[in-house]
């Protein structure tokens, strides 16, 4: 890959993994769904993946957007029931939660929450001078914050690649590499799946979409370069 | 991927960047030290680095039992110690080698687990502080020890504005503080000990330095009445000699709480909660009467969302339900005494069948009316005679006539008199609810024999007619007659083994004796508490009305009245104010206005802080005496009456003080002590060849007390003195076992006295200012200032009622210093219902003005809109908006302090609350018990 498309591929991981970080941890604005929904973004995010899921899901929201079949209500109540209120669709979002319940012989369905991995990450991203908002997660293994703790982490690499820092963007790879091999991959395609099976919206179905696409396009290439 | 599938893939995604604003949850992280991280990734039980302490916790006032588990030296993890009552149920036996108890973990509420946050707060004050500026200027210098206690003993030109007398200029027994008024004592009293959170054992320890070594009245000047004393002084003129009632609550069937939060604090916050979800899950019912939809409204059976302050109209509501119903315990109420009253087994008994005399207030004593009856009667009528109450079995309920020509009635009568007056729709319209509300919960309250309760706390009696209302509450149980019987109203609890001694079993009697040379403090405290005016010469010369508010019936003091009376001056001039661990500025309604009774060194010429940060209150010190955290430090904490077992935790040092130039309040006193010269302290301070030179000559002597225990025979096991005190210490305390909570039909440890629906006391003392006579019977006051008056809330330029609570991750002013608690925090602080954000076009999280007639500038905050509040009420929880507490730098050396922001978050009620109009300079009070008034401040609301 050339220095230049390395950068930019870089950047482009670093916005499709804020995009998700940020609609999996706050509830969507009357502006992102209008974003989302419309024909221009649809368009790029259809782009990104040659995926007929993806595509299907997408023109399906904007269909109902477009006839105005969707209401910002509905769409936040949707991410309140997925998100935040342990109740029927909850999908329980955090990397303690999902740790080996499906692994041989787990006797529980969802794990205890604040479990070591909540200090694990949030170790790495002081390490990268960053902590959560807890005023909007709860705890620092949130899917939410372990997204957009990579889309800092990619962005910070294309950073240096750019200034032809590379000692400090090989430091930054190897961190991206173990990051979604520790910590990211092991749960959050089973947290996609979850996010599919319970969402009650076009938007979440399509969000769960790209998420999934995009976590095996990571799995395949990570930190391609 | 192939390369034409990238490139397409980062086309669409930079797009998608350029479209679609993000917001994450990830923001730059705050620096911080190591410390910050809290435990170590291992939670080790064993090894030889770790070491278990078991003490007591002080994060709020509920006193649990934490363990504390200390690696390599550094306290590393807070969880609730198993042997004691508060943490865990049951409780482990008393027996259990503390080894084993290892493997066992009590609960720990958040604020306890946070310990570790303050204790290792970088915030901390590290050496003792001289202002090197004008007082309150923020500029300050580092002294040494010996300069501090050799400039405060001393005195001179210790600030370039002239001579300030040192304490032992100030300790003068012989001349009168004010010739022209002997009765205040002597001039020793211009001293004044101002603790904030003080606790048993240290409380001991410092009236023995101020009232018995220095001889100052004004020897421990405590917070209570900014907490809750009204609900204190109310139950103490209903029972003799109790003043906090629990609900028995495992074994209850209906509890209504007013006000209280039992799931979110209170005392102890921990076992409330516990026991409630027994209580809820063997089908009890709860009943919640709070303004807001608190923790405990959300899991009550029902939620009664009251007007604030008029908590006694709904009481006095229920009351005529019940008593038109026939819902009322008649027998207990005609039991005239306490033998009459044991046929039914009760160990109480009331006065509802005693006469009064309704010419001078005072119950009709047989000597009256030439009756022959013990010295200690009353007395009733049965079968339309006169009898001594002891003579006869039952007495009649209702008689109004004359005795010997003296008109009287009986209590019954006058109560119901008084009830009365009102019909429950007119209650029910002054709480402003629907007049079934108060039906409903009566009929049901009256449903479950003696297994039903009501019980309060600080809600109810933070008001102008705190006294009142507290009395009436306690009334509804007696109507049950249910006090002392298991499932029923407790007003006495395990209580504790006495740890200052004067019981057969206890070796040492601290409070009588080992003090060689102790003095005789004598005259009026400055906030004028359990002290009569017309006993002044003030009165003599005045009449009423006083200055100021005197206030004979609050026993404990009456801490928002000292800072402004230091101010007038009134009734003489305090010289000197030592605080300790005290936020007098932050802590109390409109307390930003207290600071004016301080801050002038004409008015007060020397003001010694003890403090471990640089408090709100501090900062206006002259020297500020950096102290040790709860986790460094000694005491012997009591529980409340929830713990139906005797319970004497002990807290004792887990590490060495942290900052290595800091002293435990006992180490400052001791050496102040020794440098003054005074009595009780060296090498002979308790006696001859036995003495008092650290503080852990104290504390061995007050655990000894616990571990030989009250009566003979009582002794934990242990060959020496020594063994016994390493076996209460090895455990945190001593522990009744869980099995002893109850005997039969009562709790064990029950109180067995009278209960007063009338109070004679109070309905024969004059208030201070109007020289009215206060009223002995349940009465709905609405608010008043000083003088007696209704204030005037201008309502239509300030609508809202502004309200305070604790949310159970935070307590007082010190929580805030823990990032994790503030973590926990909501940005968004000021809570309002969402039908009057609506109207004034608030959205959820926008910044606010809160502001008052007595504070136009107000305080800032973010908007909390939620359905969870009765319309009309504002609520900001407590604990939030420090302007000082290591949020904001100060000058130290001439350079500046580092701060950490997050510590002022938010914003608080307090400086928004209401000044009394006639005084002008303290908030609204409560005659009688002293309480300050937290909940009658109406406010306005405005988006900025």
């Amino acid at each position: 890959m050339e220095h230049t498309e390395s950068i930019d591929w870089q950047m482009a991981r670093s916005n499709v993994y804020d995009l998700l970080g940020s609609l999996l941890s706050v509830p969507p604005t009357d502006e992102a769904i209008r974003q989302l929904s419309g024909p221009r973004a649809a368009e790029s995010i259809k782009g990104l993946f040659d995926d007929p899921q993806l595509v299907e899901k997408m023109n399906h929201l904007v269909d109902r957007y477009r006839s105005g079949n969707l209401s910002t209500e509905a769409v936040e109540l949707d991410f309140e029931g997925l998100m935040r209120v342990p109740g029927a669709i909850y999908t329980h979002p955090y990397e303690s939660s999902y740790s080996g319940r499906n692994q041989a012989g787990a006797r529980v369905k969802w794990n205890c929450i604040l479990g070591h991995q909540a200090r694990e990450v949030e170790r790495r991203y002081r390490e990268e001078g960053l902590e959560p908002r807890y005023d909007r997660i709860d705890f620092a293994d949130h899917i939410g914050a372990e997204l957009t703790f990579m889309a800092h982490i990619c962005r910070k690499t294309a950073e240096a690649m750019l200034a032809e820092r590379f000692d400090e963007s090989e430091g930054l790879l190897t961190k991206q590499q173990q990051f979604v091999k520790t910590h990211l991959l092991p749960w959050a395609g089973d947290f996609s799946e979850e996010l599919a099976k319970k969402a009650e919206t076009p938007f979440f179905q399509a969000v769960a979409a790209l998420l999934s696409a995009f976590l095996r396009l990571e799995q395949r290439e990570p930190t391609v370069h | 991927m192939g390369s034409n599938n990238r490139r397409k893939f980062i086309k669409s995604a930079l797009a998608l960047g350029a479209m679609v604003a993000t917001a994450g949850c990830m923001k730059p992280a705050e620096k911080t030290g190591d410390w910050i991280s809290g435990a170590p990734e291992v939670d080790p039980v064993d090894g030889d680095n770790v070491k278990v302490v078991r003490t007591v916790c002080l994060a709020c006032h509920s006193a649990c039992g934490l363990q504390v588990k200390v690696v390599d030296g550094k306290v590393a993890k807070v969880s609730g110690n198993p042997y004691h009552p508060n943490t865990m149920e049951l409780h482990l036996p008393y027996d259990t080698d503390p080894r084993a108890a290892d493997k066992f973990e009590g609960t720990a509420c958040a604020k306890a687990g946070a310990l570790v946050q303050t204790l290792y707060n970088p915030d901390r004050l590290l050496h003792p502080l001289k202002r090197a500026g004008a007082r309150g200027s923020g500029k300050w210098k580092t002294i040494t020890w010996e300069q501090a206690y050799d400039e405060i003993v001393n005195g001179g030109d210790l600030f370039g504005e002239g001579h300030v007398e040192g304490l032992a200029a100030l300790r003068d027994l012989e001349t009168p503080i004010d010739p022209q008024a002997p009765e205040l004592g002597s001039k020793a009293n211009s001293v004044v000990f101002m603790p904030g959170r003080i606790e048993h054992g240290k409380k001991e320890f410092t009236d023995r330095w101020f009232k018995n070594a220095f001889g100052t009245v004004n020897n421990r000047l405590d917070h209570t009445s900014i907490c809750e004393t009204s609900h204190h002084v109310g139950l103490d003129l209903c029972f003799d000699g109790s003043h906090h009632i629990k609900p028995d609550i495992m074994n209850a069937q209906y509890i209504i709480f007013f006000g209280t939060s039992p799931y979110e604090a209170n005392f102890p916050m921990q076992a409330l909660a516990r026991k409630l979800n027994f209580f809820r899950e063997n089908e009890g019912k709860l009943v919640i009467v709070d303004p807001r939809f608190s923790n405990s409204a959300a899991k009550a059976h029902r939620w009664i969302p009251i007007l604030p302050g008029t908590d006694a109209a709904f009481a006095m509501g229920m009351m005529r339900w019940m008593i038109e119903n026939d819902r009322i315990d008649k027998r207990y109420l005609a039991f005239p005494g306490k033998k009459a009253s044991a046929i039914d087994g009760h160990l109480t008994w009331c006065d509802a069948s005693h006469l009064v005399r309704q010419d001078n207030r005072k119950y009709l004593r047989p000597e009256d009316i030439g009756l022959n009856a013990g010295d200690k009667e009353f007395v009733v009528m049965a079968d339309g005679q006169a009898n001594g109450s002891a003579s006869v079995a039952m007495a009649d309920l209702e008689f109004a006539g004359d005795l010997n020509g003296i008109a009287v009635k009986t209590v019954f009568s006058m109560l119901k008199e008084r009830i009365f007056e009102r019909t429950v729709e007119e209650y029910a319209a002054i709480c402003e609810l629907d007049p079934k509300v108060i039906a409903q919960t009566a009929d049901e309250f009256s449903s479950y024999g003696r297994r039903a309760i009501a019980d309060f706390y600080r809600g109810p009696v933070q008001h102008t007619n705190g006294t009142y209302t507290a009395r009436t509450l306690g009334m509804l149980n007696f109507l049950l007659g249910n006090v002392s019987w298991k499932g029923g109203c407790e007003a006495h609890g395990g209580s504790h083994w006495h740890e200052m001694g004067g019981k057969e079993g206890n070796p040492y009697n601290l409070a009588k004796a080992l003090h060689p040379g102790a003095v005789k403090a004598k005259g009026i405290t400055i906030d004028r508490k359990k002290a009569h005016y017309e006993d002044s010469s003030e009165f003599k010369k005045n009449g009423y009305p006083a200055k100021r508010q005197w206030f004979p019936f609050a026993y404990n003091n009456v801490y928002q009245e000292v800072f402004p009376s230091i101010g007038a001056q009134y009734p003489y001039q305090v010289k000197a104010l030592i605080t300790y661990w005290n936020n007098v500025a932050y802590s109390s309604p409109a307390g930003i206005h207290q600071i004016n009774g301080v801050k002038d060194p004409k008015v007060l010429p020397l003001f010694i802080a003890i403090d471990y940060v640089m408090g709100e209150t501090s900062a206006w010190a002259d020297y500020i005496l950096p102290t040790i955290h709860i986790l460094e430090d000694w005491g012997t904490p009591h529980v409340a009456p929830t713990i139906l077992t005797t319970t004497s935790g002990v807290r004792q040092p887990c590490i060495p003080p942290v900052a290595k130039d800091v002293k435990s309040t006992e180490e400052i006193f001791i050496d102040l002590g020794l440098k003054m010269g005074l009595p009780g302290y060296g090498k002979d301070g308790f006696g001859p060849g036995d003495p008092l030179e650290k503080p852990e000559h104290w504390y061995h002597k007050l655990v000894a007390n616990i571990a030989f225990g009250d009566k003979k025979g009582d002794s934990v096991p242990g060959n020496t003195e020594a063994e016994k005190v390493k076996y209460v210490l090895d455990r945190g305390g001593r522990f009744e076992d869980h099995g002893k909570a109850h005997k039969g039909d009562h709790t064990r440890h029950a109180y067995k006295n009278a209960c007063f629906f009338y109070s004679e006391k109070l309905a024969t003392t004059r208030d201070s200012m109007t020289g009215e006579f206060y009223d002995g019977l349940p009465l709905y006051e609405p608010l008043k200032d000083a003088m007696g008056r209704p204030v005037d809330l201008q309502r239509d330029k300030y609508p809202l009622l502004v309200n305070t609570y604790h949310p159970s991750f935070h307590a007082q002013a010190r929580t805030a210093a823990s990032r994790w608690l503030m973590d926990l925090t909501p940005e968004e602080c000021v809570e309002m219902y969402a039908g009057d954000a609506e109207k004034l076009g608030i959205k959820h999280g926008d910044l606010v003005r809160v502001h008052s007639v007595s504070n136009p500038e107000g305080v800032k905050g973010r908007a909390f809109v939620t359905e969870a509040m009765r319309p009309g009420v504002v609520s900001i929880p407590h604990s939030l908006g420090h302007w000082q507490y290591g949020s904001k730098p100060f000058a130290l050396d001439g350079k500046q302090t580092a701060s950490r922001k997050f510590v002022g978050r938010g914003c608080s009620a307090n400086p928004v609350m209401l000044l009394d109009p006639y005084l002008k300079d303290v908030c609204l009070q409560d005659p009688i018990g002293g309480s300050s008034s937290f909940f009658d401040s109406y406010v306005a609301v405005e988006k900025v």
